[in-house]
Formats: C-alpha cells, structure tokens, sequence
C-alpha cells in the first residue's frame, strides 16, 4: 500500500471513529446537562462549550504534558500502580481519537441541546397520556427530534476531524494522515504532490460540506406554532442515578484536567519539572519573563495584533456582505453567500498550501508584491478561516432583525441615520461581537495554516508554544497557552452577554 | 390634535395581484374609525400605506387636506402601536417611552416630563426603569401605546393591539383606549378582525373583503343594514335566506333576493304552546349551544339549517334536542339584501 493510500485510509478511519466516539460523549453530556434533572448543570454546560473558543493547539499541549510517556498522568499511574512502563501509549490512532473526543464533542454537544431544548413537552405529555413508557417516548418522541441534529454534528465533526492537524502532527508519532502528509511533501518541496494531497483533502472536505448544507437546511425548517418549553426530567433508579453521574464526572475530567494542567504547569519551574517527575517548585518566573523579555513577548504580541486585524476585517466584510445578501435576492447575492460559505469546506493546511502556491509570485492583484513571507500572509489566512462562521453570525443577528422595529422607529419620527445607530446597530451588535470574537480567539491559537505560512517577523504564539515544548521550556508554552485560555476567557462572557442583553421579541 | 384623513382611490398590487382595489375614505377629525375584516383582506396594507411603509400603486392620501402619498414615515407625524408592539428590546420603558421625543431633539426636562405623563395615562407609573423584557404582555402593550401618544402624533394607528391579550385583559385594554383616544382627540385608526371589538370601540366602521370597502358606516348602521351577505355573515350572526326559500319562512310578501334574519330576532316555541300567532314557519331543533347569557338553538327547517337566539333569564326554560319548534319572524327583522359579495354555488 503505498504512503498516500494509507494516510487517506488513515484520515478516514479517524473521521468515522471521531465521529462514534464524539457522538457518544456530546449527546451523552448534553442529556446530562439539559435533559436530565442533574446539579450544577449551568456550570457544567459553560465549561462543556469551552472547547468552542479553546484552541486545540493548546489542548493537544496540555494532554502531551498530562497523558504523554513522561506525562503526569501517565508517570502517576506507573508509580501508584508500581508498574514497569506507563499503562497506555498516548500516540498514533489512540492519541489521536483521544484528543479528538475530548476537544470536538462540541459540536454534537451544542446541537443537542439546541434540539433538546427546543422540544414541544406537550408532545411527551401526549405520548405519556396515550400510555407510552419513558423508554417509548424516548425512541418515538426524543429520538426523531434529535435525530437531524446528530446527522449534522456527524457531518461537520467528520469534516473537522479529517482535516485536523495538530493532534496527527503533534501525537501521531508516525502515524500517517492527509494533513501531515501535505506538510511532508511542502517540507520535502515536492510541491506538486503536496498539491494532489490538497485536492484530495479538499474533495473529501466539500463533499461532507455539501450534504452537511443540505441537512442543515432541512435541521432548522422551524415550527413557528408556540411550543410548551420542555421540563427536565428526574432520574428515579437511584443506580442509574448513579451511573449517569459517574459517567458525565469523569468526562467532565478528561476535559477539565487539560486546563488546569495548563495553568498549573505555567507555574512550574521547568528545571527542576526535568529532573523529577512532577514539578515541586512553583513560581511567577515564567509570567515575568514573558512579559519582561521582548524577544519572549513577541510572539504574544504578534498574535494579537494579527488576530485582531483578522477579526476587525472580516467583520467588516461580514457587515456588508451579509447586508448585501439580504438586500439583494439575486443570483449574485447567492454567489457571494456560496463563497462566504466555501472557506468552511477547506482543510487549514489545505488553505495553507493554496495561500503559497497562489502567493509565492508577484501579483497585479498584490500591486506587483509577493504575499508568501510578508507579515500580512497570517491575517488574510486568518481572515478567510473565519469569514464564514464569522458572516453567518452577522448574517443570523441581521435577518433575526424585526423589522418592525425600523418601522417603529421611523415612525416616531427617526429619519434613516439615526434609525440605524440607535435601534438597528444596539440590537445587531451581539452578533457582530460575537463573529468578532470567535474570528479573534480561532486567529489567535490557530496553528496549521500558521505552521504552514509563519516567518521570521510574525510567528504566532500557537508556534512558539509548540517551539518551547521542543525546546524543554514547558513552563514557557504552557504561560503561552494560559494567556490564551484568559482571553478565550474573557471573549466567551462576552459572547455570553449576547443572550442575556437582548431576548429579540417574537 | 386631531386630523382629516382622506384616502383616495389608492390601490396596491404584489407580484401582478392586486390587494387593494380604488380604496376612497374620509375619516374625520378626532374619530376612532375602523378597519374590520377577515386575514389577507388588504386592511394592514391600507394601514401601512398610510404609516408610509409601503407606496400605493396609485392613488393619494391626505392629511388636512396636504398629499402626503410620497412624503417619508418619519415626517407624517402618524404613530403606530404594532400588532406584536415592536418595543425596543435594549431600552427601558422610559428609553422607549422617550424614543421619538429624543430623535426629535425635545429638551431633556420636557422629555422627562412628557414620559412621566404618558405613563401616568396608561397606568405604568413607577414602570419607567423597568426592562422590557421583565413586563407582561398587557403592560408591553401599554408602554407601546405610552410611546406612540408620547409624540402627539397627528394620527395613531392601532394594528391589531388586543390580539396578543387574554379574553379579560382584551375587555379591559379595549375601553382604556376608547377613553384614552376620546380624552387625546386625537384620530385614530383601529385595524382588527374581531367584529365584537369593533363593534364596542368604534365611531365608524370600513368592512373589508378580498382588498375591497364593502360597507362603511357607523356600528349601529352597519349591524342593522348590513347590505350584502357579506357583512350579514361577519358582523354578528345571521341567517341568509334566499329567495326560492321565502315561502318556507312565511316570507311571501317580501321583495328581495336575498334577506338576513338576526338569531335573537326570531321567536321560537315548541309547537304544543302555539296560539294564533300570524306569520309562521315550524322545524325541529338539532343542536343547541349554550353562550351563558345566551341560548343558540340549531333547527332544521325543511332542508335549511338556521339559527335562533333566546336571551337566558334564568327563568328560562330550555327546549330539548329533537323538539318540533314552531319559529315567527316580525316583519321589522327581515332585513333585505341588496348585493351579494359571497359566491354562491346554487
């Protein structure tokens, strides 16, 4: 089987398998948290959709650091258990399936409990009242409803996992898949083949994208009618009760513990965490030589920059694109929605590989310069990876907009200016933050397409993480990824505020 | 504070049909008129043309006899209180309240002080800080008509204001604007589909059908000479009687092809108590609805179902199922109809 058979065998099997062990973990926790009558279920459900603004990058990190041959996990169990070697082998097809469940569950995750909570109660309480038992009403009732809502999550997780790179790169230790492989043929200059990799890559993405679009639009073919909210249910067998809880803690776990791995270990002094299998010695030392040595600073700085120019453009593009799109219901607007959308459909390191085939050259369009090792490459890499999620969140807050309210508005006596920034920008604005904000948190620890396209003059933190790392500077990546987390932190309340400012009125 | 209101032969079309066809109406200074008719009968068009959020085909519309037909929304000086009450969902009641005030440039002392007053007439005083998410449906509503009489708009419009009320709060709401619109003067166009609530809050009344006026006229006018079988049918109810079935009523004697008889206009009595009583029709009851303070029999005259209104009085004695009725028809309540604006399959 020759090299490239194998890696597409390979990025196959690891999309199905995504996919089984994503859907058990997200549906299962999204029944837990929205379904079932359980404690602490708020809280459990906000760290549960951390992994939406977390980047995968840093969680990879932190599982390596935690799950690794030398991991503290890994080290803890050989120790307690008095064993000869680690008890599992955190690489190859494991490693990665591991890291993938516990980083792309979101998506099956945010789906379910969308469904979950949109289900009418008053259709259990019929099938209930014509004698159906919980077990019926479950696979008649809940089933069916969730049903759309999986196939979508089986899709989109299916198209992420297939092109995901930084678990195959960084935990596969060999193990072949189409994304590693096109930075192998980059590496070894063979551009050409790096090139069919690409397309490949790219076939499969789309393909998954299209009949994603297509289910997607028949998942969110709403009932207008008004619906009896649903009411969570008690776990009544004390045993199960039981089971359940175990079950959602220790996935709650396996999600946590890289997090807090990470903020721990920022504080470890990396010296002595070399010499002896857990750090002893805590400390501000990494924070305060990120922050104090400029050359150390850079790369933070570069990433915010970079991600912030990302985000303000494509907001911008967003605002109008999506106010042209609703204006104009023509052929045109479609285009331009179809190429909103089409980004979605290509693979980071495909987009990477496109960006330097494409920009390697001097362009008319680029004013005769070359794009390939200027500082600019990243933002508009950035740009394009988000346009499209950012877009449809600008798009989703302007077509929700009631336009009864403009009409209010004029009719009190506003003329067109002043309606637009005293009644349409207030209630738009959340989503507009909110496409700011995940375009600005994906641009800031993105790592493929900065793997791909980084230089000497604008290498991200999501690099120079992964740098330290090789470097044996652990306590250095890991403060890199604790300022990161911070300002996932930060941007998720943010994002929050948009549901608690506005409920839009029916 | 009130305006003249004068629609002229306006018409509107959507995609080549037509939903409004050479509408013409004047509606006087100071008076509660009312749009009434079925969905998808033109009158929210009609209403949002004169709002100037859409543009008729052709035709004018006036106000104090100056054509505002082009004029933009924001310089009609007309208010609107919206269906679903379109309040701003990132202000308070006060924000709201104040909103046309404030883009108008009023200073901030009057503004304060015409907001404390508008909700002082809608009863929502000490509701000024509130969020509008935290009010109920009926105080949502008031703060929507707080914000449109807060401009002393020359005309407000009223689309469908009590639909999203519960039956007790709609009794209630509806007399409050009667009053609150009586004290303001100010002209006021009502649009619903609730022929009860038009009939209880309106001065004068236009009668809608497929983007047609089918009669206008005062409720009283209009319930009594309601003209076509149209408004027969949907102001109040009725019995339709055709002309090849006079003779099965005792209507022998009348001129008309058609004629409207009220429920409660007919008398009815089981067939063993009749006396000589003149003009007589007999049948047997099928159905009988009880309405609280009203009974509705449901009898079967010959092939011909009709139906017969008795006032409960407690002392009321009512008829059973299956009783043979004998039915008399005053000469006064037989009501002719002089067009048809229902096609008929016979």
């Amino acid at each position: 089987m020759s090299v490239n058979t194998l890696a597409l065998k390979n990025t196959l099997r690891v999309g199905a398998a995504t996919v089984i062990c994503c859907m058990a973990v997200g549906v299962f926790m999204a029944f837990f948290t929205h379904y079932f009558k359980t404690r602490f279920a708020r809280i459990i459900h906000i760290i549960l959709l951390s992994a939406f603004v977390l980047p995968g990058v840093i969680i990879v990190i932190a599982f390596i650091q935690l799950y690794s041959e030398t991991g503290i996990i890994s080290q803890f169990l050989k120790m307690i258990f008095s064993l000869d070697e680690v008890p599992f082998r955190f690489a190859g097809f494991p490693g990665i399936l591991f890291v993938h469940t516990f980083t792309q569950y979101v998506f099956f995750y945010i789906n379910t409990t969308i469904a979950i909570a949109s289900l009418d109660y008053s259709l259990i309480e019929s099938a209930r009242s014509f004698g159906a038992s919980r077990c019926r009403v479950f696979f008649d009732i809940i089933f069916p409803h969730i049903k759309p809502a999986i196939l979508t999550s089986s899709l989109m997780t299916f198209a992420i996992a297939v092109s995901s790179f930084s678990a195959p790169y960084l935990v596969g230790r060999g193990y072949r898949m189409m994304s590693t492989q096109i930075l192998q043929s980059k590496m070894n200059n063979q551009m050409t083949m790096a090139a069919t990799q690409v397309m490949i890559l790219m076939l499969i993405s789309m393909a998954t994208m299209m009949v994603y679009s297509y289910y997607n639009r028949k998942q969110f073919r709403s009932d207008t009618s008004k619906i009896k909210t649903f009411r969570r249910v008690s776990i009544e067998s004390r045993p199960m009760k039981i089971l359940i809880h175990v079950t959602a803690y220790l996935i709650l776990f396996f999600i946590i513990i890289p997090v807090i791995g990470i903020i721990g270990l920022s504080f470890a002094d990396a010296s002595s965490w070399m010499l002896e299998i857990f750090p002893r010695r805590f400390s501000m030392d990494n924070y305060i030589k990120v922050f104090s040595q400029g050359r150390i600073f850079a790369p933070v700085k570069n990433s915010l920059f970079m991600a912030l120019t990302a985000a303000g453009f494509a907001t911008v593009m967003a605002v109008i694109t999506s106010t042209l799109i609703l204006k104009y219901h023509n052929f045109q607007s479609r285009l331009l929605n179809f190429f909103l959308m089409l980004p979605m459909a290509i693979p980071a390191s495909t987009l990477g590989i496109l960006m330097i085939t494409t920009f390697n050259e001097k362009r008319l369009i680029l004013f005769n310069h070359s794009l390939v090792g200027t500082y600019g490459i990243l933002v508009v890499a950035y740009i394009i990876l988000s346009i499209t999620i950012v877009s449809r969140s600008t798009y989703t807050a302007f077509s929700n907009f009631n336009k009864e309210h403009e009409f209010a508005s004029k009719g009190l006596g506003a003329n067109g200016i002043q309606t637009f920034y005293r009644i349409f920008l207030p209630i738009v604005r959340p989503g507009i933050i909110s496409g700011f904000a995940l375009c600005f948190m994906r641009s800031l620890g993105e790592y493929t397409v900065s793997a791909l396209l980084y230089g000497v003059h604008n290498r991200p933190v999501s690099i120079a993480m992964v740098n330290a790392l090789h470097d044996f500077d652990a306590g250095i990546s890991m403060t890199y990824g604790v300022i990161i987390i911070a300002m996932g932190v930060a941007f998720l309340a943010l994002i929050n505020m948009k549901h608690k400012s506005i409920q839009v009125q029916t | 504070m009130g305006s003249i209101l004068l629609f002229n032969q306006v018409i509107k079309s959507y995609d080549g049909q037509t939903v409004l066809h050479d509408i013409s109406i004047k509606i006087n200074d100071g008076e509660l008129f009312t749009f009434l008719g079925p969905s998808g009968c033109g009158k929210t068009t009609l209403l949002r043309i004169l709002a100037g959020f859409e543009k008729p085909d052709s035709g004018t519309i006036e106000i104090n006899g100056e054509d505002i037909t082009r004029v933009t929304p924001e310089k009609r000086h007309i208010s609107m209180v919206f269906q679903h009450y379109a309040l701003f969902p990132h202000m308070t009641v006060f924000e709201n309240v104040s909103y046309g005030l404030r883009v108008r440039g009023v200073a901030e002392k009057n503004i304060r002080a015409k907001v404390a007053q508008c909700l002082d007439m809608v009863r929502l005083d000490g509701f000024a800080q509130r969020d509008i998410n935290e009010l109920s449906g009926g105080e949502q509503q008031r703060v929507a008509i707080a914000r449109a009489i807060a401009v002393d708009p020359g005309v407000l419009l009223l689309d469908e204001p009590l639909s999203n009320l519960d039956a007790r709060l709609r009794e209630t709401t509806k007399m409050e604007i009667r009053e609150l619109q009586k004290s303001l003067g100010i002209t006021t166009i009502f649009v619903t589909h609730d022929q009860q609530e038009a009939m209880t809050i309106s001065d004068r009344i236009a009668v809608f059908h497929s983007g047609r006026i089918v009669r206008t006229g005062s409720p009283q006018d209009i319930y009594n000479q309601p003209q076509s079988d149209f408004v027969a049918g949907f102001i109040g109810e009725s019995n339709i009687i055709e002309k090849k079935n006079f003779n099965r009523f005792g209507l022998t004697s009348v001129e008309a092809e058609m004629v409207c008889i009220r429920p409660q206009d007919i008398r009815i009595m089981e067939e063993t108590q009749v006396g000589d009583l003149g003009g007589r029709f007999t049948g047997r009851i099928i159905r009988i609805e009880f309405r609280g303070s009203a009974i509705m029999y449901h009898v079967l005259v010959e092939t011909i179902m009709i139906k017969v209104m008795v006032f409960n009085t407690g002392s009321y004695r009512s008829i059973l199922p299956g009783t043979a009725v004998l039915m008399i028809v005053p000469t006064h309540a037989v009501k002719m109809i002089t067009s048809s604006n229902i096609a008929r399959e016979n």
